[in-house]
């Protein structure tokens, strides 16, 4: 499917190119003022995990990505934070709590995530805010290993966990300095999630961590240099 | 002298007409025969002229929304429920009023299953929730285009694309009773241009409504992610100035 998609994608592209016969060979775009290459880009960033069952982590993190070429970079990504219960995580304390025996559920969460990066960015170009601002953005893919600190709440332990990491993104620069970032990432971590009724912890075991942030990003040097 | 008018005149005709005939196939008096550096120097200027025709300072929008009806058909999943895992089809249709606003609607068809996290609820934790399955959602919206350009992919080719922003309503039918519930709409979507009738369409919706449970009412936020395609009907637009 993704395939198909991607053939449909191209052909439909370059028959576009082909309507302007005198064009032809020519690249897409000349002169060019790269924003993003043989730059650093340190952005401070705000993530909330989404789709937690039992308990939702609010994290602040920082990323840092040089690119190598226009296409393709490099950085690393460091996150901290802690959590809070979810509606499920109360409903259930109320429904197995008794007047003399409170119920607690243990839960684990995300303390702070730490990995090395790659990024190819296969979409770049301009844009128009409400027809009246121009912006340069781009669609970034990112890929990487590193680690998880998993807290753990009364009956489960602390733990220490790989975590591979995959994500998506896109970029504003609303200055050629500055740029507003969007990431939905999804760290692959190994913990037990939750204890049972009667206090026993299953197993730990691979699980989706779906992380949404926004970004700040502070690029440096602050002016791009043209192409050649 | 009435006699010899006639051929007098066709004499006349016909030596005027060699004589054009004649300039025609000369060159032009006072300049050069025709080089080999001429003919090099009038190709680059022809093919000059003719890129001069086809670029402007200010240029044709590459894809004309306006006054044209967009259909779409997209597929996504759901997160109202964390007990069930929901998947939607959803058809639409929207109306370009302008290149920035138009309006629409849409139909969307819900399928739900359980969830792992029901069976860890129900199984290990022995609390069994009241559950809400959304079955299916129709309603209205307003869509107003933020942002709009083009980009380069992989450095071959350009595309162009837009970002919008959603608002509307609607009713959406859930497990829990007959009636469907009022519901609120918030949303972005994305549009990349494969053709000037054909794109690659995102869309995050965010369904907001009331669930009444037996433990109480709840504000419900439903966020769906949905991709599809869109065809714009009519397929092509023409432009009402020339370039």
């Amino acid at each position: 499917m993704l395939a198909a998609t991607s053939a449909v994608t191209f052909a439909a592209f370059g028959s576009a190119l082909a309507e302007n016969p005198l064009l032809e060979g020519s690249p897409p775009t000349m002169n060019e003022s790269p924003i993003l290459k043989g730059r650093h880009l340190v952005a401070p960033s705000f993530g909330v995990t989404i789709g937690d069952p039992y308990s939702r982590n609010l994290m602040a993190g920082l990323t840092y990505r040089y690119h190598i070429t226009s296409w393709f970079g490099l950085g690393l990504d460091l996150w901290a934070g802690g959590a809070v219960k979810t509606a499920l995580t109360e409903d259930i304390e109320r429904e197995l709590s008794r007047p003399d025996a409170p119920f607690k559920l243990s839960t684990t969460s995300l303390t702070a995530l730490a990995n090395l990066s790659l990024e190819f960015v296969p979409l770049s170009g301009k844009a128009m805010l409400f027809s009246d601002t121009l912006v340069h953005w781009d669609l970034h893919l990112m890929g990487g290993v590193g680690a998880a600190i998993v807290s753990g709440d009364d009956r489960i332990d602390d733990s220490v966990s790989l975590a591979p990491v995959f994500g998506v993104g896109m970029r504003f620069f609303f200055d050629r300095w500055l740029s507003l970032g969007f990431d939905l990432r999804d760290y692959l971590v190994n913990r037990a999630v939750s204890s049972r009724k009667d206090g026993s912890v299953p197993g730990s075991s691979f699980g989706h961590n779906w992380l949404f942030g926004v970004s700040v990003g502070f690029s440096f040097p602050v002016a791009p240099n043209p192409e050649d | 002298m009435t006699k010899y008018r006639f051929p007098i005149l066709m004499t006349v005709l016909v030596l005027s007409g060699a004589t054009a005939a004649v300039r025609a196939a000369e060159p032009d008096s006072g300049a050069p025969s025709p080089t080999e550096s001429d003919e090099a120097t009038e190709e680059p200027e022809e093919v000059k002229s003719d890129l001069d025709s086809l670029v402007r300072v200010v240029q044709q929008r590459p894809i004309v929304k306006a006054m044209r009806l967009e259909i779409g058909f997209l597929a996504g999943v759901s997160t109202a429920d964390v007990m069930h895992d929901q998947y939607t089809l959803t058809g639409s249709g929207r109306f370009h009023i302008s290149e920035w606003l138009s309006i629409g609607a849409s139909y969307s068809k819900y399928f739900s299953s359980r969830s792992k996290i029901f069976t860890d609820v129900t199984g290990d934790l022995e609390v069994y929730p009241e559950l809400s399955q959304v079955q299916w959602y129709a309603g209205a919206d307003i869509a107003l285009v933020m942002f709009d350009g083009k980009f380069k992919l992989f450095d071959d080719a350009i595309g162009y694309w837009d970002i919008y922003a959603l608002l509307g309503g609607g009713v959406t039918k859930t497990s829990r009773g007959d009636s469907p519930l009022p519901t609120g709409m918030l949303g972005v979507g994305m549009r990349i241009f494969l053709a000037k009738w054909l794109t690659l369409s995102f869309e995050l919706r965010n369904h907001i409504y009331v669930e009444s449970f037996n433990a109480g009412s709840e504000l419900v936020n439903n966020v769906v992610g949905q991709g599809g395609i869109t065809i714009f009907i009519p397929f092509g637009f023409d432009y009402s100035y020339s370039k």
